[in-house]
């Protein structure tokens, strides 16, 4: 996969999560995604254009009908990552003491 | 046949939120706001993932419980909540894919072929995105933009099998007035036409 058709790609699934959250409603975040895919679009080659508009749109989470994004093909991180512990400074932070708010 | 779609979304969105105000009251507010009660959420949300992802559909319900944990946590996770939208999406996809299945099977008899329920599709697809982005354990490869939205996914398919796998499940005379399971299934069949398989 190109490196522009996989920023395509990586808009597409941010767009369905955008439009997710709002429940398909329009969003300023979805404007802003919608100008970045229009700009990457213009860089993709025939080929790339073709395989998209035969696919199809897979960012409509409402419509029942069109898949979500695959997941396959996302940028990975440098390593395996874990779901973990968030804001936490220390150790000790994370021993809750008597009269905590 | 829209107004009936979207009376039964209402009635998912009160539900679930019904479920996401007992989850939070009871489990995920036992600790001050902060980290603590953030690590007390992506517990939940992986112990309920895991016992997802090991877990086989029955006709029992056994399942229930921890699809709603588990959507409930993941809701709290990402910060959002389900909305009618999200519900009608969900409802129409599944009377469909039932439709399209049952359609199937008709076809798949002559053929000696097994074609799954909708409920074992959308558990496929549920067990997929969970162990694409680690959330019952394990380390994923996806960064962190892209966990998220693995989460968000696994809700929309989580949804899905929960609909799906109540239409499985034995339906009831629904007059004690709870709303489990059962009324899901029953709400579920008053919108299909086409009989869909068991879990």
């Amino acid at each position: 996969m190109t490196e522009n058709l996989a920023e395509h790609r990586q808009l597409e699934r941010r767009l369905w999560m955008t439009r997710w959250m709002h429940e398909g409603q329009e969003s300023a975040e979805e404007d802003a995604i919608l100008d970045e895919l229009e700009a990457v679009w213009w860089k993709l080659s025939d080929d790339e254009r073709s395989i998209l508009n035969e696919e199809g749109p897979r960012c409509w989470p409402t419509d029942p009908s069109l898949l979500p994004p695959e997941l396959n093909g996302t940028p990975y991180s440098h390593g395996p990552a874990q779901w973990s512990y968030e804001g936490f400074r220390s150790a000790s932070q994370a021993i809750l003491a008597a009269g905590a708010t | 046949m829209d107004s009936e779609f979207n009376a039964v979304a209402e009635q998912l969105r009160d539900w679930f939120d019904s479920v996401s105000r007992l989850a939070s009251e009871n489990f995920f507010n036992m600790l001050p706001e902060g980290p603590h009660r953030e690590a007390v959420v992506l517990d939940i949300l992986r112990r309920n993932a895991r016992i997802l992802a090991e877990g086989e559909l029955d006709a029992d319900g056994k399942l229930y419980s921890p699809l709603c944990y588990f959507l409930a946590a993941a809701c709290r996770k990402l910060r959002t909540s389900l909305g009618v939208g999200h519900w009608l999406a969900a409802v129409g996809n599944v009377v469909r894919l039932g439709e399209q299945l049952a359609r199937a099977r008709t076809e798949s008899v002559g053929l000696g072929l097994e074609v799954d329920s909708p409920a074992a599709f959308f558990k496929h697809e549920l067990d997929e995105v969970i162990n694409h982005a680690a959330l019952a354990g394990g380390v994923s490869y996806l960064d962190k933009e892209n966990r998220e939205i693995a989460l968000g996914l696994s809700v929309n398919w989580g949804m899905r099998l929960l609909l799906a796998y109540a239409l499985g499940c034995a339906g009831s005379s629904n007059d004690s007035g709870r709303k489990d399971l059962a009324w899901i299934g029953n709400l579920m069949r008053s919108l299909v036409t086409a009989p869909i398989g068991t879990p």
